[in-house]
């Protein structure tokens, strides 16, 4: 197990160089690229600094909330985009045939598939996001570690996102444009002071619909920390996980049974 | 002028099929008339105010039907220019760019009457009687419609710098954050400093979203006048930009059509 | 010699899902059923070249599919390399290489190079071995001077030959090659076929290739299975198939005057010869052609005498 885990890091590393070699073809483009997208990520958050210059809070929350928010947003997003982003291209995959190639290698297909496109522009979205939690007010070696984990995990619960509306694409044709509304979506939500959300939509928003463990429960790890909230935290992303993995595999199944495509 | 009438009618139909796509975008602008929706409430309620979303909830129906309509015609010309297919309509009695942004035209109007149909009703539901009086809907309209328009004239534009750029992706996204921003396409311009405005009205966005927009709750004919001219104005300068850049792409085009 | 592929009463159906493309098709699917493969059987041994021929649609591909894990099969057996495909994917995997003309495994932005390293890397070879296999084959395939270019300055051609070494980086005793020379010209077509060849000849690679083009089986195998509507229809050598259909040939003729006359011949009962001898006397020849029969026909007839 431990050997195999071994195995797979090497490999993972291995490819990442190439993405960055691929990105780097063409310097200029690649830190311009880089350079946009902060510049695209910070108008964003502008846009709610102007809100809470004029309102100074909403519900309890102020902008080092907002802020907290972004971070934890932009990192997850960054973790997503530059080393799983793959997942993403399953429906093109499916539909231009190519999940083959990925199917006849002796290593693990998923893997394969989310390692096998990087988005080299979303590096700019951990300079946003180290930047945003240095002016949120609430810099501490503690809260940097909180912030780091609950990116991590929120990168895993995008994932899981991603990778439960592209196995769609196993069941439904020309689902590709339902699923990345979805996910568009599911981000939008996450992207707005969770307190506006209360009562009965903060249940939804913590369980069926998770954009809430990706905004409400980090800034309220740093802002309050308590283990039951964070031991949900954990377990619900989990579970979300794994969720996504069935789906894909059962997708997979259903590819491999012939369904999902006629005799070429 | 028929044949371009007809393709206005063909790209109109094949929209319409495609429900897919429409439901997606309808979703996606009942998730934003919601939140923004809780957003406002809880802001009136916290600072005592009332009505907040009446104002701000219709500008952002009118704002997102404007940039949720965006049929993407940048990308329809990026793969044109690069794979080298415009070469083939060189030589075709059609002018191929407006070939394309008539198509693009028919495509949007679907996404734009469909957003306005069932977003409206959703907003009355949401926020009761807009803060316009019935009679200035159509005016309201129509002048969003034509910043619609305009809006698939920059993209164009965009489309273009294909021929400089390796990828226009990042240049698109670029443009449509900046409508967010400067052209206050989620929280109205009325709401930011003066020296940000100052910034904002030197660029095409202040007039196509803003500007137009804000009819919804300023509406006044002065407004409207200022509106039509500065929005005259930009689709002259983009024009004249467009001209040059397919001037050159003519020139170019062994290179790309091989 | 022992049997690498054995394949017993392989079937495969697909479910045609009619109305896929709308939403309401995810409640209440309508499925039409439709048979690829057909109980086929044929076995394949350790070295051999074999060639899988039929019209589109046929099932090349499908069967491909099956024996190579990527597809599940209805019902049947088949044994590759002493493993079932579908059960043992990735074990199977280090033995065989795939190949398939319309798709590409290389890294689109990247140098071919670095292409290989990766497909290295996810085969889990040794550095050392690795780097000798990859300079043998880059010398057999000709291709040292494509190294360091990007697959996408690359000419199909050139991408062919590339595609092949990725697929037998790991050293695999088996090669499924899935329309290898399509949408190749004339001089790259024989410069794969011929490559091929070698290779399979000097590292006794057990080859099975689908094609449309009869001259890729020609050139390259000793065998052939014709295979149509998903019953195999034909299983021999080619030195058979040629004896008993390709022995038809058209022979045509441009005059002087502009006109075109085309004369079928059976090589057996007719020499080229005598036929050509005739034509010359009859017409003032300024153009002459000589023609296979085309693969659908020769396809045809077998079928028609079955």
């Amino acid at each position: 197990m431990a050997a195999k885990l071994k195995k797979y890091l090497k490999l993972f590393l291995f490819i990442q160089k190439n993405n960055l070699k691929t990105a780097f073809i063409s310097k200029s483009d690649a830190l311009t690229n880089i350079f946009i997208m902060v510049i695209n990520n910070l108008s964003f958050v502008f846009m709610w600094w102007i809100l809470f210059q004029h309102k100074g809070s909403i519900n309890g929350w102020g902008f080092g909330d907002m802020a907290i928010l972004f971070a934890v947003g932009n990192n997850a997003f960054g973790f997503f985009a530059v080393f799983a982003r793959g997942v993403q291209q399953i429906p093109e995959y499916i539909d231009n045939g190519n999940l083959d190639n990925f199917l006849v290698y002796p290593q693990n297909s998923l893997f394969l598939i989310s390692t096998s496109e990087s988005s080299f522009a979303s590096w700019g979205d951990f300079i946003t996001g180290f930047l945003l939690f240095f002016i949120s007010g609430y810099v501490s070696w503690l809260n940097f570690g909180i912030m780091l984990f609950c990116s991590f995990l929120g990168a895993i619960l995008m994932y899981s996102i991603r990778l439960l509306v592209s196995s769609m694409a196993f069941f439904i044709s020309d689902s590709q444009r339902l699923g990345d509304n979805i996910f568009i979506s599911f981000i939008t939500f996450s992207c707005q002071p969770a307190s506006i959300f209360t009562g009965w939509y903060k249940i939804i928003f913590l369980t069926i619909l998770p954009a809430g463990l990706l905004s409400l429960c980090p800034v309220n790890l740093i802002k309050n920390f308590y283990w039951y909230e964070f031991v949900y935290f954990i377990l619900a992303i989990a579970f979300f996980f794994t969720i996504s993995i069935i789906a894909y595999k059962s997708g997979l199944k259903r590819y491999s049974s012939g369904n999902r495509f006629g005799v070429r | 002028m028929t044949k371009y009438w007809h393709l206005f009618l063909i790209s109109f139909k094949h929209s319409w099929s495609n429900k897919a796509n429409l439901s997606g975008q309808l979703v996606f602008l009942f998730i934003l008339l919601f939140i923004y929706n809780r957003l406002w409430v809880v802001i009136a309620a916290d600072s005592s105010t009332s009505n907040l979303n009446q104002t701000f909830i219709w500008y952002l129906l009118f704002a997102e039907m404007i940039i949720l309509s965006n049929p993407k015609i940048d990308r329809v010309l990026f793969d044109d220019i690069r794979s080298g297919t415009m070469a083939y309509y060189i030589n075709k009695p059609i002018s191929f760019f407006f070939m394309r942004y008539i198509e693009a035209v028919g495509n949007m109007s679907v996404s734009f009457l469909i957003l306005g149909g069932f977003g409206t009703p959703i907003t009355i539901l949401f926020t009761g009687h807009p803060p316009f009086e019935w009679w200035q809907f159509p005016i309201i309209f129509t002048m969003c419609y034509i910043s619609s328009c305009i809006n698939i004239i920059m993209y164009t534009a965009v489309g273009m710098c294909s021929l400089w750029l390796a990828s226009i992706r990042t240049l698109a996204m670029a443009i449509e954050r900046l409508a967010f921003t400067l052209g206050g396409a989620i929280f109205p311009l009325s709401i930011y400093p003066e020296w940000f405005i100052n910034i904002a009205q030197w660029t095409p966005f202040y007039s196509f979203y803003y500007l137009t927009v804000k009819l919804v709750y300023d509406f006044s004919f002065a407004n409207l006048f200022q509106a039509i001219c500065l929005n005259t104005f930009w689709i002259l300068l983009i024009g004249f930009f467009i001209n040059i850049a397919y001037h050159k792409l003519t020139k170019r085009i062994n290179v790309y059509g091989g | 010699m022992s049997n690498i592929i054995e394949v017993n009463q392989l079937t495969k159906k697909f479910k045609i899902q009619k109305n896929a493309s709308s939403l309401r098709g995810l409640f209440k699917p309508e499925y039409k059923n439709v048979t690829a493969v057909d109980k086929i059987s044929f076995n394949i041994k350790k070295g051999e070249r074999v060639a899988f021929i039929g019209p589109n649609g046929a099932g090349k591909s499908t069967t491909l599919k099956m024996l190579s894990s990527i597809l599940y099969p209805t019902s049947g057996t088949a044994i590759v390399n002493n493993l079932v495909p579908w059960e043992n994917r990735h074990q199977l995997a280090y033995h065989i290489g795939t190949v398939f003309g319309q798709r590409s495994q290389l890294w689109y932005n990247l140098p071919i190079q670095d292409s290989f390293a990766l497909i290295g890397k996810i085969y889990n070879s040794e550095n050392i071995s690795f780097k000798r296999r990859l300079s043998k084959l880059v010398n057999l395939f000709e291709i040292r001077d494509l190294l360091s270019h990007p697959t996408r300055s690359l000419s199909l051609g050139q991408r062919m030959r590339c595609e092949i070494v990725a697929s037998l980086l790991h050293k695999p005793q088996l090669l499924f090659l899935d329309e290898p020379t399509i949408g190749l010209d004339v001089t790259a077509k024989e410069i794969i076929r011929n490559l091929i060849k070698k290779q399979a000849l000097e590292e006794e690679t057990t080859l099975l290739l689908t094609s449309h083009d009869t001259d890729d089986m020609e050139k390259v195998c000793e065998r052939v299975i014709i295979i149509n509507k998903g019953k195999i229809i034909f299983n021999d050598s080619i030195t058979s198939l040629r004896d008993s259909y390709l022995n038809k040939k058209y022979i045509e003729v441009t005059t002087d005057s502009g006109e075109k006359f085309r004369k079928e011949i059976n090589t057996k009962k007719t020499s080229a010869k005598k036929a050509i001898d005739e034509l010359v006397q009859k017409y003032h020849v300024t153009d002459l052609t000589i023609e296979n029969p085309p693969m659908e026909e020769i396809i045809k007839e077998i079928y028609s005498r079955d």
